[in-house]
């Protein structure tokens, strides 16, 4: 037998503990005072007749304080909703995997709605099967063991809050089937959005339990820096907001410096399925942090704001000697992103000769002849540089080269040689600016939110619909792939049976304290 | 002597009296009218004379003028026996001031006025039991021995007023006057007090020794009170309700020794013991008189 699934004699031991407890707490009361008095004749009288009326003046009998503890103890074991646990040989070992993931942040009604579902399955067992509890989020783990009583699921559960994040729910999977591994009556039980992955072929008996949906959304997408065509300096932020609904929604735009200052507040009116674009034109790329948030609120705020750093790009300031050719000099500056300077810089342009060498050929150390060659006058790669042939055109090379104190851009002077066509090339200017904001750090990518955000859609309660692009009408009237299934039998024993004994019991402990208090065996 | 018996105290017990409505027969001659008709001064009747009575007593003008032979009859005055129970038993000795001084110097006015009027007086003592009693005769030598007496006495055990009742009942005496002074605290309850009272063919006079804590008691909180006598304990809050049910409890111990009174035509008197005793006289000798 179990009381809220604590077995018995656990159930008796917290009933003896509380019953020490009381008992300390009755030996530990406070002593009357002692006064010596001329008589007691009449004080005999009054205390015959208010001791039976005052209620902690009746503790002071034994026998009146264990009745009056046996009716407590069996008045909080009748609430205790006592149920037998059955023979071992039929307890049910079960896990339920909660999804706990990207899908559930942020819906407060999802993440209730999959907690209750959660519960609903506690109810569904019977006294003496086994329950076990995995979250299945970005790190799945059991927060809930075999060993664990069951009535503290409701208080772990509450601790679990869903991630930002997408979850691993095969990982989830795999380690709720390692729990159920070699016992004979188990089964697991997914709650969450459907997923039927890995679930066909599993030794384990599985179960899906869906968790409702909401019925309309809109979230943003992606955002994204297009540097200026002529600056990469400067830029524009643009912003790609889904929806998906039974009807079209205005939904408003509002993009923020991370400072407050407000950028942009448009509102456009999207329809179910389609994307809608809005864009933040001419930023500089400061490094700044943007704040967009979406509204009016829906049922998955989670999707509605999105924060986003701008690039910091600042002019690359490249030097050299005099070496270098007037015209390279000219063609780098030529770009507002380039800034030649004398004195302290980030990159290091050096011309020199050299043997030709065979290109493709990474070059290391010091001891390569062409690094000599190239450093004849004294000034060498470093011991530790990681050099890269970007260009060799006949006798001339264009090698990149990164550690040591600074990264170099090495051009032998037969490139600059008066048969070298290569400086008439439109494209070795493009090149060699390319070179440089890859040796100053620049990504040559837009910068975006996290591509998770891209593929598994907050937006879309349909897994299986995201590999189709955002915004499409198909995506969104796609079915379920996986039917709820059907839910599991009630294993509880009819508890309340239990629970009249045990009042019953606790009823007749309370006629027997009565009837001895009248006939005055007790005060 | 002097520290209970003051000069004071002594003039002030001299114009007290005791009468009774009766006096028992077979006393000697004191100031008491009895229904014995005798060689007194007070002429009260005639009777017809029959042979052999004292013919120095006739009426010879009745004779002449009725020719028939009548006796003169006067009053027998004669003496009350007054008995003064006197409780000393430990809880009379308990408090500061103690209730024995009361209940002594009201002992000690019964006996002074007892003596004066020439009866007879004994004194009973009585705790546990009955101690060895005192009796004396009339005259300032007898007054001055119960004084001394008095002085010397002490506490003599638990209160134990229907053993002393019983016993004093038991010697037969001549009936006179007996007064009981005591608290009456006796573990036997007012009932088995006036129970045993009832048994004495005395005319009686209750003396009752109280406090104004008796029936009033100032205390508080989680106490247990322990019997100064016995020893035993009661364990008690002491609450509205608790002090309520005391004062029940003390008031029908007092009524029932009213009522006993009340039956017995007895004197039930109350002597504060936190108050002068000349103050109270009035409390035993309404207008100076003791009428039982």
């Amino acid at each position: 037998m179990t009381f809220s699934g604590i077995p018995i004699l656990w159930a008796l031991a917290l009933a003896a503990a509380a019953a020490a407890a009381l008992a300390l707490l009755h030996r530990l009361r406070v002593r009357p005072r002692e006064l010596r008095v001329v008589t007691v004749l009449f004080w005999a009288h009054a205390a015959e007749r208010t001791r039976a009326r005052v209620l902690f003046e009746r503790f002071r009998h034994p026998l009146t304080y264990a009745l009056l503890a046996a009716i407590c103890t069996l008045l909080c074991l009748a609430a205790a909703r006592p149920a037998w646990s059955g023979d071992p040989r039929d307890r049910l070992h079960q896990v339920v995997v909660l999804d706990a993931g990207m899908a559930m942040h942020g819906a407060e009604d999802r993440w209730n709605a999959a907690t209750t579902a959660a519960l609903h399955e506690v109810e569904r067992l019977a006294g003496g099967d086994r329950l076990a509890v995995v979250v299945a989020d970005p790190w799945p783990r059991v927060i809930q063991s075999f060993a664990d009583p069951t009535p503290l699921v409701k208080r772990k559960l509450a601790e679990v809050v869903p991630s930002n994040r997408p979850a691993d729910r095969a990982g989830a999977k795999r380690l709720a089937e390692s729990l159920l591994r070699g016992r004979d009556h188990a089964e697991a039980v997914w709650i969450g959005d459907p997923d039927d992955e890995g679930m066909d072929h599993s030794a384990v008996s599985w179960r899906g339990v869906a968790v409702p949906v909401p019925k309309e959304n809109a979230g943003i997408v992606w955002m994204t820096f297009e540097p200026a065509a002529g600056d990469p300096l400067r830029g524009s932020v643009q912003i790609r907001v889904g929806s998906w609904g039974p009807t079209a929604r205005d939904v408003t735009l509002r993009v923020d410096r991370g400072g407050g200052a407000p950028l942009l507040e448009e509102t456009r009116l999207v329809t179910p399925g389609e994307m809608a674009d809005f864009v933040v034109p001419d930023l500089p790329a400061d490094g700044d942090a943007l704040i967009a948030r979406l509204s009016p609120p829906d049922g998955r705020p989670a999707d509605d704001t999105a924060t986003f750093r701008v690039p910091l790009r600042t002019p690359i300031r490249v030097c050299g000697d005099d070496a270098v050719p007037d015209a390279l000099r000219a063609a780098l500056t030529a770009t507002p992103s380039v800034q030649w300077t004398d004195t302290e810089c980030s990159v290091e342009l050096r011309v020199g000769d050299g043997p030709p060498i065979t290109g493709g050929t990474p070059i290391r150390g010091s001891d390569h002849d062409f690094e000599n060659a190239v450093c004849g006058n004294g000034r060498g790669i470093a011991p530790t540089a990681d050099a890269r042939i970007l260009l060799q055109a006949g006798e001339g090379v264009l090698v990149a080269s990164v550690g040591g104190p600074r990264p170099q851009l090495l051009l032998s002077d037969a490139l600059w040689g008066d048969g070298s066509d290569v400086p008439a090339r439109p494209a070795l200017a493009v090149m060699l600016v390319q070179t440089l904001r890859t040796l100053a750090g620049w990504d040559d990518d837009p910068v975006t939110v996290p591509a998770e955000r891209a593929v598994e859609d907050p937006l879309w309660a349909l897994g299986d619909a995201v590999t189709t692009m955002p915004g499409s009408r198909t995506a969104s009237a796609v079915a379920p792939a996986i039917a709820e299934s059907p839910k599991g039998e009630v294993r509880r024993s009819w508890w309340p049976s239990l629970t009249a004994a045990l009042l019953g019991l606790a009823f007749v402990a309370f006629l027997v304290e009565a009837a001895l208090h009248a006939r005055g065996r007790i005060p | 002597m002097a520290r209970l018996f003051s000069e004071e105290f002594v003039r002030a017990i001299e114009r007290l009296r005791i009468v009774t409505r009766q006096t028992p027969r077979g006393g000697r001659h004191a100031e008491h009218r009895s229904a014995d008709l005798g060689s007194g001064m007070e002429f009260r009747d005639f009777r017809a004379y029959v042979p052999g009575d004292d013919v120095r007593r006739l009426d010879w003008n009745l004779y002449r003028r009725s020719g028939r032979l009548f006796l003169r009859l006067f009053e027998q005055p004669e003496d009350l026996p007054v008995a003064i129970l006197l409780d000393v038993s430990d809880s009379m000795f308990f408090e500061a001031p103690p209730r024995a001084d009361a209940a002594r110097l009201a002992t000690a006015i019964l006996a002074a006025v007892a003596l004066q009027q020439h009866d007879r007086v004994t004194l009973q003592p009585f705790g546990a039991d009955l101690l060895p009693p005192l009796s004396v005769n009339t005259g300032r030598a007898g007054l001055r021995r119960v004084l001394t007496y008095l002085e010397r006495l002490g506490p003599a055990g638990p209160t134990n007023v229907v053993r002393a009742a019983t016993r004093f009942a038991a010697r037969r005496q001549r009936p006179g006057l007996a007064a009981v002074v005591s608290d009456f605290f006796d573990p036997a309850g007012a009932v088995g007090v006036t129970e045993a009272l009832g048994h004495l063919r005395h005319r009686l006079a209750l003396v009752q020794v109280i406090r104004s804590s008796d029936a009033e008691p100032a205390l508080n909180g989680e106490l247990r009170l322990l019997d100064c006598e016995s020893g035993g304990a009661v364990d008690v809050s002491i609450t509205r309700e608790s002090v309520g049910r005391y004062r029940q409890a003390y008031a029908a111990f007092t009524d029932e020794l009213s009522r006993f009174a009340a039956r017995r035509q007895a004197v039930h008197a109350r002597i504060d013991a936190d108050r002068p005793i000349l103050d109270q006289l009035d409390e035993l000798f309404a207008g100076g008189v003791l009428v039982t």
